[in-house]
């Protein structure tokens, strides 16, 4: 069972290489941009660097999303909690964990300070946040396209307008917080928030015959 | 054997599958419809990608309502547009199919997948990759992953659209050994698929079915409606206008067309009554309903 999820995961890692490799390119650029004055590296991984987990959600989930692998996928007997909770969870912690660990790396150069892992463990929560949301948003309309777009708008809604109607679901918290709040304030309603759309990630697969939004 | 009762299907007001009954067993059943007929739309309901609207299918013991796992199992299926990973090689692919399947011992998925690569001649091309194989190879490699788990039922969805003469005979050749142990349905526009592979067909129509137990029964429909007659060529011309009389093949032939065509009078005078072929028995079919 081990093995063959593993298998499962190397078989995804060779023909999704480009949506797995981008977030780890992203904070390898985020942490070569540590002594440039110009660009801060914390913004790059803020601006570019956090919204690219987008792409390894969409890869897991691509044989629900793409438009030609789909239909097979859904009619085979896979199984609703490894494909809807198992799975994000061991990607989102890796991807949670790189970007956290990029933060941790950029700061340090910079100017460090005891809030430091407080934000890094907020960046963390976003980071698991949006990949769940990701996740969801493509099974639910099993198109990976639409699910990423629809998170994207999202996210850059919030980053513009400092989370308006957002509430504690303002994914940019760590990075740019709202008024009068600490960059972590957020951090166990979005972990509830990420257990949610978990939840509902399962269901989305379990009942993936009912649940038909676009047409095939 | 395999069951449907009552299966309807609407999307919306849209009712495109109507109250659709069918009981077949082992073996070969082609599904011959012009495009948008409901084929596609009746193999996703078999194949548990969609929900009947109402009614119920079963296979054996297994109702889809409330055994969907099961029923997923025992299924099969060739999706139109396949939708292969070029970066993995035909094993690789096979052994990931495999693994989603639930073939979790590593043994037994390298036996199962030596075996549907011998089945689709494909043994040969095991670490190529899937971008460098072509059309046919794939259609066979698609079937080889539906094939992976020993599927009592098959479903195929119009498999040779787009191979070449020579593939298609070879994947005509590899549905009929499939279908000796299991239900195969195979959907198609294609006259030629049905006749050179089945024994029984369904007829579909703006979502209504109709069952024929025997290709026979469908080519008696044209029994003394099809005609050969060899005209001049202006006769030829007005014949393609004339209603009630199609043309079903003109080939010239020392200034003169000698056609083949279906007519429920006959067209012309010197015409002469032939053996009509499925594909006649079918568009007699279709001007029928």
């Amino acid at each position: 069972m081990v093995k063959g999820t593993l298998s499962l995961w190397m078989y995804l890692a060779k023909s999704q290489t480009l949506f797995l490799g981008l977030p780890i390119a992203v904070c390898l650029i985020s942490v070569a941009l540590r002594n440039n004055g110009v660009f801060s590296s914390v913004d790059f991984l803020a601006l570019i660097g956090f919204w690219t987990v987008v792409f390894p959600a969409a890869a897991i989930n691509g044989p629900m999303g793409a438009l030609h692998q789909k239909e097979l996928f859904v009619s085979m007997p896979i199984s609703p909690f490894s494909f809807g909770v198992i799975q994000p969870v061991v990607m989102f912690t890796c991807y949670g964990a790189v970007l956290s660990g990029t933060y941790l790396s950029c700061i340090k150069s910079a100017n460090a300070s005891d809030s430091s892992m407080r934000i890094a463990g907020a960046l963390f929560v976003s980071a698991i946040a949006l990949f769940a949301l990701t996740c969801l948003m493509i099974n639910l309309f099993k198109n990976a396209a639409i699910g990423m777009s629809l998170v994207l708008i999202y996210v850059i809604f919030g980053m513009f307008t400092t989370g308006t109607g957002q509430g504690p679901f303002y994914l940019f918290q760590w990075y740019r917080p709202r008024p009068m709040s600490s960059p972590d304030e957020y951090i166990i309603a979005q972990l509830l928030g990420t257990a949610a759309l978990l939840a509902a990630n399962y269901g989305v697969i379990k009942y993936r015959s009912k649940l038909q939004f676009m047409p095939y | 054997m395999l069951q449907l009762t009552g299966i309807t299907k609407r999307f919306g007001r849209r009712e495109v599958l109507h109250e659709i009954n069918l009981s077949v067993g082992k073996g070969i059943i082609g599904l011959l419809g012009p495009n948008g007929a409901g084929k596609t739309t009746l193999l996703r309901l078999l194949a548990t990608v969609y929900e009947p609207t109402s009614g119920s299918i079963r296979l054996n013991e297994i109702t889809w309502s409330n055994q969907v796992e099961e029923a997923r199992k025992r299924i099969g299926y060739l999706p139109q547009h396949v939708g292969l990973f070029p970066a993995l090689t035909s094993y690789e692919y096979l052994d990931y199919i495999a693994i989603l399947r639930g073939i979790s011992s590593g043994k037994e998925r390298r036996e199962r997948i030596e075996r549907v690569l011998r089945e689709v001649n494909l043994e040969n091309q095991t670490t190529t990759r899937i971008r460098r194989l072509s059309g046919g190879m794939k259609q066979r490699l698609g079937i080889a992953q539906a094939i992976i788990h020993d599927p009592e039922l098959l479903l195929v969805d119009e498999p040779t659209a787009g191979l070449d003469p020579e593939e298609r005979l070879r994947f005509r050749g590899l549905l009929r050994r499939l279908a000796e142990e299991r239900i195969v349905i195979l959907s198609t526009h294609i006259t030629e698929d049905v006749s050179m592979t089945c024994d029984r067909v369904c007829m579909m129509k703006q979502g209504s079915l109709q069952y024929f137990p025997s290709l026979s029964d469908v080519v008696k429909l044209a029994s003394g409606k099809v005609w050969t007659v060899s005209v001049p060529v202006e006769e030829y011309h007005r014949a393609g206008e004339r209603q009630g009389l199609q043309i079903i093949h003109a080939a010239e032939m020392d200034g003169m067309f000698r056609l083949r065509l279906l007519s429920a009078e006959k067209p012309f005078p010197d015409a002469l009554p032939t053996e009509p072929t499925l594909e006649e028995g079918y568009m007699t079919w279709l001007k029928a309903h």
